[in-house]
């Protein structure tokens, strides 16, 4: 019988791959046995933790002491991502997560890596973090990276466009991050250092294709490296419901980003790719920018803090440059940190 | 069932689904997560491109329909396209055109699929709601305000970083068109004729893309890019898609999906704002050796004059 490759996303419908053949695609060494292959494995488990309602497949699916990264903090312990996850949903009871694409590395020797990027679709029907329900509708990007070993997420970090969702449920972010800032006490926010650009950065001769173009753009500040890494016809979306195109927005992105927070230093965490059908690959990259917002950005005028933003970019990459890029952080907890979260 | 096969159903469900039939029939079509290009911005998700099929269709009485279709590629995606005309009486209430009007236009819409096993799962989609407003005698620019008075802005990048000496070939190094995979030879030259002479303002080489009759329109008065020009003096046009047919005709078949994009300085689309202005459309055209033959434009002023308010609002 011929091996079948590992699922992809790109291209499948949901009704295909809530369906797998039921044959293992990929060593699965301490998985459940009805997953085929990681990416089954991530795609069949959000579906019915979320929109099957089977949240007490959490206890199954996380690890007991499982860290839960996102930019307003973390999550510790698997009963506190039971918890959130009860809450989002009677916020929003009928959120879809679309299954947009599904970037992963590893094995189930070290682990697996995956990088999942979710479209949900939701109504705000219940009390949420932003406040009282508002009835409206809204569609959000979300991207979860996870480690995954043995059938269970052990690290997972996740960045959600809430900039995006609460302009679109109507409310204001800038009272919203204030109200939080005044509430938070502590902050994740780390204090920003100079740029470096030494030859022997970590970041410059890390493995990957975007690794060394990304310290180049950031922390070089070589922006004419877009004109090389992407199509001049990319398509970039950005968190908050940023539509930017062509050469001219994308660098007008990254020095909108350094504009404001002048001193940033960017550094790559974590990148994985897969092929894109027979003409591509799509790449994952998982980073983190520090810096101080000295300079205007970021929705208000300098403040002077320490800022430092998780994000993770997707990359759609055909003939050797970019022609899609997804962007995601949480523009809103950035704004919190420019609120004076923790300080 | 061959690829070719599934684009001639393709085209029958479309049509049917265009001249009122059940959007339903979406399901088995396309993709949960099928991203769908238009002027107006990304529809994400089944649920929603058959939302705004629906919405699209409601209030208006489909007379009569006229479609063409052709299979090709883009890059090594097998794509289909189909260009549909839809004789229209506004009879009642419509969210996009308001309160019934009792006059008739015509809709005309494109749409280009990327297949993969049957369903599409990416496409574009250009519907000419501005021509048929104004068939309706209703103001597109008016339309537009009420269509996105409780969207959230788009934020976009407000500034241009060189597209323009890019285009002029003022930047060094120089700017290099974007690769359109799998285009034949003949087509492949005719677009970056057409792209650079466009860029260059020189009608002389604008004509140039064209043979016999075709050169007629090529640069005639009313001509959509023209206004864009009125409208953004800097405009630049790009060319972010393009399907080859695969039919073997002397006139090969050619869907171009295209933007231009400026800075919103003139009075084309309305007051100016100074915001950047994006004006998407496709052309459907017939392409003999180097030059084009024919030419059909589709494009959407309503979806631009929403697109120019979203990105002039502030977050």
């Amino acid at each position: 019988m011929p091996e079948l490759p590992v699922t992809t996303v790109v291209g499948r419908d949901i009704s295909e791959l809530l369906f797998p053949v039921p044959r293992r695609r990929q060593s699965l060494s301490g998985f459940d046995e009805d997953y085929v292959d990681i990416v089954d494995y991530i795609v069949r488990c959000t579906h019915r933790i979320w929109e099957q309602k089977r949240v007490a497949l959490i206890r199954t699916h996380y690890g007991s002491d499982c860290v839960l990264h996102t930019l307003a903090g973390e999550v510790c312990g698997v009963e506190a991502v039971v918890e959130n996850t009860v809450k989002t949903l009677a916020a929003f009871p009928d959120r879809t997560l679309n299954a947009d694409n599904v970037i992963w590395g590893g094995n189930d020797r070290e682990g697996f890596y995956t990088s999942h990027r979710i479209v949900s679709h939701m109504t705000n029907l219940g009390a949420s973090d932003f406040g009282p329900p508002t009835g409206r509708r809204a569609t959000v990007t979300t991207i979860a990276d996870c480690v995954v070993t043995g059938n269970r997420i052990v690290e997972e970090w996740l960045v959600r466009d809430n900039f995006s969702l609460v302009l679109q449920l109507g409310l204001d972010p800038h009272a919203i991050a204030r109200d939080r800032a005044t509430r938070t006490a502590a902050s994740p926010s780390a204090p920003a250092s100079p740029p470096d650009t030494a030859p022997g950065d970590p970041a410059a001769t890390a493995r990957g294709w975007a690794a060394p173009r990304w310290h180049t753009l950031w922390n070089g500040r070589d922006f004419s490296l877009v004109r090389e890494v992407y199509s001049p016809t990319a398509t970039l979306w950005a968190p908050s419901g940023r539509q930017l195109f062509g050469h001219g927005e994308v660098i007008g992105w990254y020095i909108h980003l350094l504009g404001a927070l002048p001193d940033a230093v960017m550094r790559v965490e974590h990148e994985c790719e897969i092929p894109c059908f027979d003409c591509g690959r799509d790449i994952a990259v998982r980073w983190s920018l520090t810096g101080t917002h000295t300079g205007h950005g970021l929705h208000v005028p300098p403040t002077g803090r320490s800022v430092r933003i998780l994000g993770v970019t997707h990359w759609r990459v055909i003939g050797d440059v970019v022609v899609e890029e997804w962007t995601v952080f949480d523009e809103l907890a950035v704004l919190t940190q420019l609120y004076g979260a923790g300080q | 069932m061959t690829e070719s096969a599934n684009a001639d159903t393709w085209r029958d469900v479309y049509e049917s689904i265009c001249a009122g039939g059940n959007v339903g029939l979406l399901h088995d079509w396309v993709t949960h997560n099928v991203a769908v290009d238009t002027p107006q911005g990304r529809i994400y998700g089944r649920d929603d491109f058959i939302a705004a099929i629906a919405r699209e269709r409601e209030g208006l009485r489909v007379r009569g329909s006229r479609c063409r279709s052709f299979v090709g590629k883009m890059g090594s995606l097998p794509a289909v396209v189909s260009t549909l005309e839809c004789d229209v009486d506004h009879v009642s209430t419509s969210p996009i055109f308001g309160p019934a009007t009792d006059r008739a236009g015509t809709l005309t819409s494109v749409f280009v699929g990327t297949w993969h096993e049957g369903r599409v799962f990416r496409a574009w989609r250009v519907a000419d709601c501005g021509a048929l407003a104004l068939s309706l005698g209703l103001d597109p620019a008016a339309l537009a305000r009420g269509l996105t008075v409780n969207s959230p802005g788009r934020g976009g990048i407000p500034w241009a970083f060189g597209e323009v000496r890019a285009a002029h070939g003022q930047l060094a190094p120089p700017a290099t068109p974007a690769p359109l995979p799998g285009l034949p030879a003949g087509p492949a030259h005719a677009i970056a004729t057409l792209q650079a002479a466009w860029n260059l303002r020189r009608p002389d080489l604008v004509l140039d893309a064209y043979a016999g009759d075709a050169r007629d329109g090529a640069i005639r008065g009313d001509h959509p890019w023209r206004r864009v020009l009125t409208a953004c003096s800097d405009g630049v046009l790009f060319v972010e898609h393009c399907v080859a047919g695969e039919g073997g005709d002397p006139d090969e078949c050619l869907a171009v999906a295209w933007r231009w994009v400026g800075t919103h300085d003139g009075a084309g689309f309305g007051e100016p704002t100074g915001h950047r202005l994006h004006f998407r459309g496709m052309s459907v055209m017939t392409v003999r050796q180097t030059r084009i033959t024919s030419e059909c434009i589709v494009c959407d002023a309503l979806g631009t004059y929403c697109d120019i308010a979203l990105r002039s609002r502030p977050m």
